[in-house]
């Protein structure tokens, strides 16, 4: 192995990064070259130099921004429920509400004075399978001369 | 039925961000150490690792649970190092390659005269070596920082910077020639002080 070869796997000679044979090689050359030991001798000075340089240390309150950064920053930002009492919003649901209550009270009154439900039917032929039905009236519808029938629910029932 | 599914997930989330926070907790020094020494600066730093434990939130089912966390991490902080730079359009700091004709370069780092952090810097690394650091390009200095600041592996490197043992062994040579140089060259006296002390 010549020098120029030696020198580029100087580092990972170092590094203890080379296989078996080459690591061998060369040993014995920087063995006997003093410029490749040189050479060799400068870099495991650098490799040295950063393995000494102490950690630098992060400010003290860093750890807790940074933990406040990236929760806010990945969890899902939470629904606000924000209701406030105010005046207005409760008139209106207490008119909407009996509004409401009110309808449904005449829509129930109105429905109990009502006429009896009478029923026509448009068919010619007469239904004469009405049962439990009480026929008060037959006539004959003055548009189109069809006979009608009228029936009423019998209350008695 | 649907509440104890709702209440369920929602405990698995709680459960995660509590497990996260406290890797967070455990691995945040390294991480600092780490960013520090690719961004060079405090503020760049903090930003790097904010966002690199993001990404690792966010991309926490990938990662295999057989291997560190760190080497993970480190991964990402080394990936996302890249991508602010490129963000920034910032992609290389002056190479030594690219020294002028009369040996004349502007190096681009911070000047520590009017830098607050001076002190800091002082503290926890050689200034000339952080110098130097800056002063190499990208891919070089996480392969030099990776192997012999974090004493990793050439295996473990390549694979947090995703490329071939072959390729970490020539950045890493070719990356302690370059720093070898700078200090040489501009700050012989601390160079030699060091290699007189080993």
């Amino acid at each position: 192995m010549n020098c120029k070869a030696v020198q580029a796997r100087l580092s990972a000679y170092l590094d203890k990064e080379l296989p078996g044979n080459e690591h061998t090689a060369v040993r014995a050359h920087v063995f006997d070259c003093a410029s490749c030991r040189e050479e060799m001798d400068s870099l495991a000075t650098i490799k040295q130099m950063l393995g000494r340089c102490a950690a630098p240390e992060p400010a003290e309150c860093f750890e807790e921004r940074l933990i406040a950064n990236v929760m806010r920053q990945v969890e899902p930002p939470r629904k606000q429920w924000n209701f406030q009492f105010r005046p207005a919003f409760t008139f209106a649901g207490i008119a909407a509400c009996s509004m409401v209550a009110t309808l449904l009270v005449l829509q129930f009154v109105l429905k109990a004075d009502s006429a009896p439900v009478t029923q026509t039917t448009p068919d010619r032929s007469i239904a004469f399978d009405i049962q439990r039905d009480q026929i008060y009236a037959v006539g004959t519808d003055p548009m189109g001369g069809i006979p009608v029938i009228n029936v009423q629910s019998d209350p008695n029932r | 039925m649907l509440f104890a599914a709702l209440r369920e997930r929602t405990e698995v989330v709680k459960d995660r961000a509590r497990m996260f926070e406290g890797l967070i907790r455990d691995t945040h020094k390294q991480a600092y150490g780490l960013a520090y020494r690719l961004t060079g600066n405090p503020s760049e730093a903090e930003d790097l690792v904010q966002e690199s434990f993001v990404r690792a939130f966010r991309f926490f089912d990938k990662y295999d649970d057989r291997l560190p966390f760190t080497s993970w991490l480190y991964r990402i902080i080394s990936n996302t190092h890249i991508d602010l730079i490129r963000r920034k359009g910032r992609l290389k700091t002056t190479s030594l390659d690219n020294s002028g004709p009369e040996g004349t370069t502007t190096w681009d780092v911070a000047d520590e005269e009017s830098s607050p952090d001076r002190e800091l810097m002082n503290d926890s690394m050689a200034e000339p070596v952080q110098k130097a650091l800056l002063s190499m390009n990208e891919d070089f200095r996480t392969a030099v920082i990776l192997a012999d600041v974090e004493g990793m592996a050439y295996e473990e490197v390549a694979e947090i910077m995703k490329t071939s043992v072959g390729t970490v062994r020539s950045r890493i040579h070719r990356g302690r020639k370059q720093l070898r140089d700078h200090l040489l060259k501009n700050s012989p006296d601390f160079f030699g002080r060091f290699a007189n002390e080993l």
